[in-house]
């Protein structure tokens, strides 16, 4: 284990699907005014396999997850 | 290319069957969905909705668009809105032991694609069989590349997109445009703007970015939507009791519909993948391109075949081929299989036919979301649904896909489930 989990959403590509939201409701937020998810506080609490798998099936593959390896 | 500028040949045809190969192929921004102008352009058929969008435009449109697909959305419809709707019109529906299953599961559909499109309509059998009509021809628009008579069904489009604004659009925009005007002075909230999928196009049309100007193309985006939201759900309702009635033993799966919702899902789930709406996709390259080590040149027409890789042995175990809703599939993996397309021009209302996706355990949350086709399957298995040992049921002779019905009928006999 070495350094903070890294969880990012590349704005450009994020069509607000909410698919992460629901997979992973305290890491991630849709933002009202763009309409894309924005990474949340809870990202750092939530279990690197469950944000794995938002990435995964994130369809614009606009979820990044890094770090804490 | 012609002298025209219109593609009407390809470089070369390029097959996918496997599941894996496939879902990396639609995840290849190269692979577009814009295909040559004679198939969707000319006459203006699909030209510029969001299914067809490419790039910028297509993000920007699915982004104000999804707002209408939501969790909170989706559960509004399953909990409160759609029960209701159902069996009222199910009542009125099946008025003799013998009906034809196929029209009740279209206008079962019809009721809330409509509301999420943002078509009004006056709830009578009527208006939803008028509708169901316009859905029909839509469909036969959106599978032009499978049709055994394109130039045909050009006309038939034409036709309906015509009835279908004249109707039911403009009616339906005039009073949105009217609201969002009131609310844009202050003289109404924001919650009192209809949350719909016509409203948010109104409301954001103004940004270039989405190429909503011309009106025409509002009103095949509307059509898209309501047309999506019936037609999948209502074949993938006669497909289930298609391939329960099959099993060895009907009764007993009917009635664990009848009793068990997150069962319902899984039959809904597992006829999907069986039985796609779309049994091959296509896509044009517009780059070369490599996927799964195949070389694929530019302009080369690629076919997913979605039927071969939703029953690929090595993703879905050796029993691919059967009907088996208590399957256990891996993980990342959505019962569903290819269905509903992965990658960016995955399905947006694949949750509300089809529901949350079901964990591996079969014990979900008060959150869950089953889906409208479940709830679908499971009104009709509850009224006491069998085949008609009398009557045939016929398969949609216009296209090429085979999981399309014209006609399915059936009989209620009496149930003590209701």
């Amino acid at each position: 284990m070495s350094g903070a989990l890294r969880v990012r959403v590349d704005p450009d590509l994020c069509v607000g699907t909410g698919d992460c939201v629901r997979l992973a409701p305290l890491a991630f937020r849709i933002e009202d005014q763009g309409g894309v998810s924005v990474p949340q506080p809870g990202a750092a609490t939530t279990a690197r396999e469950l944000l794995e798998e938002a990435a995964f099936n994130c369809p614009t593959r606009a979820i990044t997850v890094g770090g804490d390896e | 290319m012609s002298e025209t500028g219109l593609l009407t040949t390809y470089t070369s045809t390029v097959s996918f069957d496997r599941y894996e190969d496939i879902r990396v192929a639609l995840f290849d921004p190269n692979l577009s969905r814009t295909f040559d102008k004679r198939s969707y352009h000319d006459g203006n058929i699909r030209e510029g909705i969001v299914s067809i969008a490419h790039g910028v435009a297509h993000r920007a449109r699915r982004r104000v668009e999804n707002t209408q697909f939501r969790a909170e959305v989706l559960r509004l419809y399953e909990r409160e809105l759609f029960p209701k709707v159902m069996n009222a019109l199910l009542d009125r529906l099946i008025t003799s032991d013998h009906v034809d299953l196929y029209p009740i599961g279209e206008m079962l559909s019809v009721v809330l694609a409509a509301r999420r499109a943002g078509i009004d309509h006056d709830g009578s059998v009527a208006q939803l069989r008028a509708l169901v009509r316009l859905v029909d021809a839509f469909s036969q628009g959106s599978a032009i590349l499978d049709a055994k008579d394109p130039d045909a069904v050009r006309v038939l489009v034409r036709d309906a997109y015509a009835e279908f604004e004249r109707d039911y659009v403009r009616p339906a925009w005039n009073r949105r445009a009217a609201l969002i005007a009131a609310q844009e002075r202050g003289e109404a909230p924001e919650e009192d703007l209809p949350q719909d999928i016509l409203t948010v196009l109104l409301r954001h049309r103004g940004d270039a970015i989405l190429e909503l100007s011309d009106d025409g193309r509002v009103v095949r985006e509307v059509a898209t939507y309501l047309q999506g939201g019936t037609h999948t759900s209502g074949q993938t309702l006669v497909n289930s009791f298609d391939l329960m009635f099959a099993e060895p033993d009907p009764e007993g799966l009917i009635a664990r519909v009848a009793s068990d919702t997150l069962f319902a899902q899984r039959v809904v789930q597992e006829t999907l993948r069986l039985r796609p709406t779309t049994p091959k996709a296509k896509r044009r390259a517009e780059a070369d391109t490599e996927v799964a080590g195949r070389r694929i040149p530019k302009d080369a027409l690629v076919v997913l075949d979605f039927t071969s890789g939703n029953r690929d042995r090595g993703v879905f175990g050796p029993s691919a081929d059967a009907f088996d809703p208590d399957r256990q599939i891996p993980a990342n993996v959505p019962r569903w299989g290819l269905s509903f397309g992965a990658g960016a021009h995955q399905c947006p209302g694949r949750s509300v036919g089809g529901g949350f996706p079901i964990p591996s355990t079969f014990e979900v949350d008060e959150d869950h979301v089953f889906g409208l086709v479940a709830l679908e399957v499971q009104a009709v298995a509850r009224r006491g649904v069998r085949p008609d040992p009398d009557r045939t049921p016929e398969r949609d002779q216009r296209t090429e896909r085979f999981t399309r019905w014209a006609n399915y009928p059936v009989r209620f006999v009496q149930t003590a489930l209701r």
